[in-house]
């Protein structure tokens, strides 16, 4: 059974500057490119996760992590 | 207390950041700094913003078409020292950043990790065999030094001339002393650019080119699908040098400092080595030892304060990262401290490209010290002598093994 999409998680790749710092602090929802830049392992969470994603994005010096909970069940993940 | 307030008032307008006055404590000046509203003209070195609020160091760094690199150091140099990749602006940046950056991913660097501890654990074994030791000679340097000169592809029988040259580059070249400045600029700088196109000359001629900066120099093309013209690879390597011999080594020491005279901070490290990954990131938080500088390109503002073009800024990292508007509490200690948006490495394009690879000697180093030595603690009751300008530091540490 699918769990509901309580947010959807991005990374803005215009300012990510590959600091490391959400795959250190969250490796359940983010990892790295082949240059270190961070990437989006499962970018439609359910709401369990959703502290996850904000622990992520608290700790980017660049403001790069996007937690938007306003677009949430209604689309497809 | 108020005659204290004044004094920094007046020394605030003057404000050089190279002077000995502020390299022991250098916090009550920022700190006045950053509640005088966080951006303030200093006539000192040639007249420059002095930036001391985190919002406006974040600005600065993230603003790269408003913000040139150009100047990196204050006084301005004319010319200025090209130094590659850190001071060329976009779109000049990027083709030469990639050459580099390949060899300093964050996968690149998990695979030094098993060399990084076993070099920490003798040096470890070392240094502790006797009841005291000088922190910064038999660990400090050495660690990050082996491994910064491996991943470079240069010898380590080369660091006491190469830590020479990155000394001669930070202090000497701008050095109000002529003797210095001469030594620096006529001879140790020269004597390393001959050195460095020697060996770039060897490795160019190597069938068998091992997997390091200077191949990667060599053989990958920056701009135009060739290789970055020979003096951009001798000023990438002055760069280097200077950037890698000298930034692990001043967190170590200023850290090591700090926790030597605080046996609760070993002990939470000891008990707990799972939160080894964020203590390291809150000891980048608590020095953010780099102040480098940018030139404004056109008339902008900073934080409100208007900036004119070609005007210089200087980035206080150690400022901005103790600034109580971003972080609570920011003279404390706190290794499980979250939203830790620290300026350590900097931000924006010209983010610290050796960030993963100074996190991973920095998390092996503080596990294997709390691993190995149930407790330490200063030998000397005269603090370590510190110094602020580009990058801060200290100059020896005395510790000793056992508690007090």
């Amino acid at each position: 059974m699918r769990e509901a999409v309580a947010a959807r998680v991005s990374i803005d790749s215009s300012l990510c500057q590959g600091h490391g710092r959400c795959y250190s602090v969250v490796p359940e929802l983010f990892g790295f490119d082949g240059e270190g830049y961070g990437v989006v392992l499962e970018s439609a969470i359910s709401a369990d996760r959703v502290g996850l994603a904000h622990a992520a994005a608290i700790e980017c010096p660049e403001r790069a992590v996007v937690v938007d909970e306003a677009q949430s069940d209604d689309t497809n993940a | 207390m108020s005659s204290e307030v004044e004094n920094l008032g007046t020394a605030a307008a003057e404000f050089n950041y190279w002077d000995p006055r502020w390299g022991q404590d250098p916090y009550p000046m920022l700190e006045h700094l950053r509640k005088s509203g966080g951006v303030g003209w200093s006539t000192a070195l040639g007249g420059y913003w002095a930036v001391s609020s985190y919002s406006g160091v974040l600005r600065v760094l993230t603003d790269p078409d408003t913000f040139s690199s150009r100047m990196l150091v204050l006084p301005p140099l004319d010319p200025p020292q090209r130094l590659i990749p850190e001071t060329l602006d976009q779109p000049e940046h990027q083709p030469y950043r990639r050459v580099f950056s390949s060899l300093f991913t964050p996968r690149k660097i998990r695979e030094l990790e098993d060399e990084v501890r076993t070099l920490t654990r003798e040096l470890i074994g070392k240094a502790t065999a006797k009841p005291a030791f000088e922190f910064v000679s038999e660990f400090a340097v050495p660690l990050p030094c082996t491994v910064f000169l491996k991943i470079l592809g240069l010898p380590m029988s080369e660091l006491d001339r190469l830590l020479d040259v990155k000394e001669a580059q930070a202090r000497g070249a701008a050095s109000d002393d002529p003797v210095l400045r001469d030594r620096a600029l006529n001879v140790v700088l020269p004597a390393a650019a001959a050195y460095f196109n020697e060996v770039l000359d060897e490795r160019a001629a190597d069938p068998n080119p091992p997997d390091d900066v200077l191949t990667a120099m060599v053989t990958q093309p920056a701009v135009g699908g060739v290789p970055m013209p020979r003096e951009d690879m001798i000023s990438a390597l002055f760069q280097l040098v200077s950037a890698g011999l000298d930034t692990v080594t001043a967190v170590l020491g200023l850290s090591f400092e700090l926790l030597a005279s605080r046996p609760d901070l070993q002990r939470q490290l000891a008990d707990d080595p799972g939160l080894i990954p964020s203590a390291v990131e809150e000891l980048l938080r608590y020095w953010g030892i780099v102040t480098i500088s940018r030139q404004a390109n056109v008339d902008t503002q900073i934080d409100g304060v208007p900036i004119k073009a070609g005007e210089y800024v200087a980035i206080l990292t150690p400022s901005a990262n103790r600034d109580e508007i971003e972080f609570g509490n920011p003279t404390e200690i706190d290794f499980r401290r979250t939203g830790n948006r620290h300026v350590a490495f900097g931000a924006g394009p010209h983010r610290c490209l050796g960030s993963h690879l100074a996190r991973m000697e920095l998390q092996i180093a503080l596990e294997e010290w709390h691993a190995a030595v149930p407790e330490y603690r200063l030998a000397s009751d005269t603090p370590a002598e510190r110094h602020f300008g580009a990058i801060m530091g200290l100059e020896e540490l005395q510790l000793a093994v056992g508690a007090r």
